[in-house]
């Protein structure tokens, strides 16, 4: 396995990770997300859409750039929240996970991922383009992406409805 | 609608496995758009601004 697929794999396989936690937070302790945390998981989710890309079309400068539109994206809501909630009086959102409430942690999650695309533009080298033969690692991370993705479905219909939220 | 969102998502998803590269950037592009569209109207709504 080539070392930019090795990092792209491992990339999703955390931000999974990270919803998965928020599903658990979210169903064992009764914290129904808000607006803001749902539209940070469509950032993680948009982050790793460009990792999924350099997964199945080869490594290239474009899907960087998606990824980095995603963190870009993510990280501004979540600096929201930590804006609206980090007023002295307010309190916070949720049980704070290690010293650090989830929107703090989502913001982080953004910083790094911005510093990982830096990290594959270092390695990135010019493929020949066309369609990449998809090894059973990708097609697993693949379909593990799917179902958190068809997660937030069922999981979103449910709390928010067909409404904005 | 943040039902919707993330259906596209999981549309875009579908199409990667597809190989349908170009679909699935215009997906992403979309959803981005109306998650942007959605943070505003958030913003605007907690805030009581007009912008």
């Amino acid at each position: 396995m080539k070392l930019s697929n090795a990092i792209n794999s491992l990339w999703i396989l955390i931000y999974c990770s990270i919803i998965a936690a928020a599903f658990g937070v979210q169903i064992f302790a009764h914290e129904e997300p808000c607006p803001l945390c749902y539209l940070q998981r469509i950032g993680m989710i948009l982050v790793s859409t460009g990792a999924l890309l350099n997964l199945h079309f080869g490594l290239r400068n474009s899907h960087l750039a998606l990824s980095l539109l995603g963190a870009l994206f993510g990280g501004s809501v979540a600096l929201r929240q930590i804006a609206i909630h980090a007023c002295p009086g307010s309190s916070t959102f949720g049980e704070p996970i290690w010293g650090l409430s989830l929107y703090s942690w989502s913001f982080l999650t953004f910083i790094a991922s911005i510093f990982m695309v830096i990290l594959l533009l270092l390695v990135y080298q010019k493929e020949k383009k066309g369609f990449t033969e998809i090894g059973a690692g990708t097609k697993f991370v693949t379909l593990i992406f799917l179902f958190v993705v068809a997660a937030n479905v069922v999981s979103a219909l449910l709390t928010c409805g067909l409404g904005a939220c | 609608m943040m039902a919707a969102l993330f259906f596209l998502l999981f549309l875009m998803v579908l199409f990667v496995m597809m190989g349908r590269r170009n679909v699935a950037i215009f997906l992403f592009l979309i959803n981005l758009g109306l998650s942007i569209a959605m943070t505003m109207h958030h913003v605007t709504e907690t805030l009581d601004i007009n912008l």
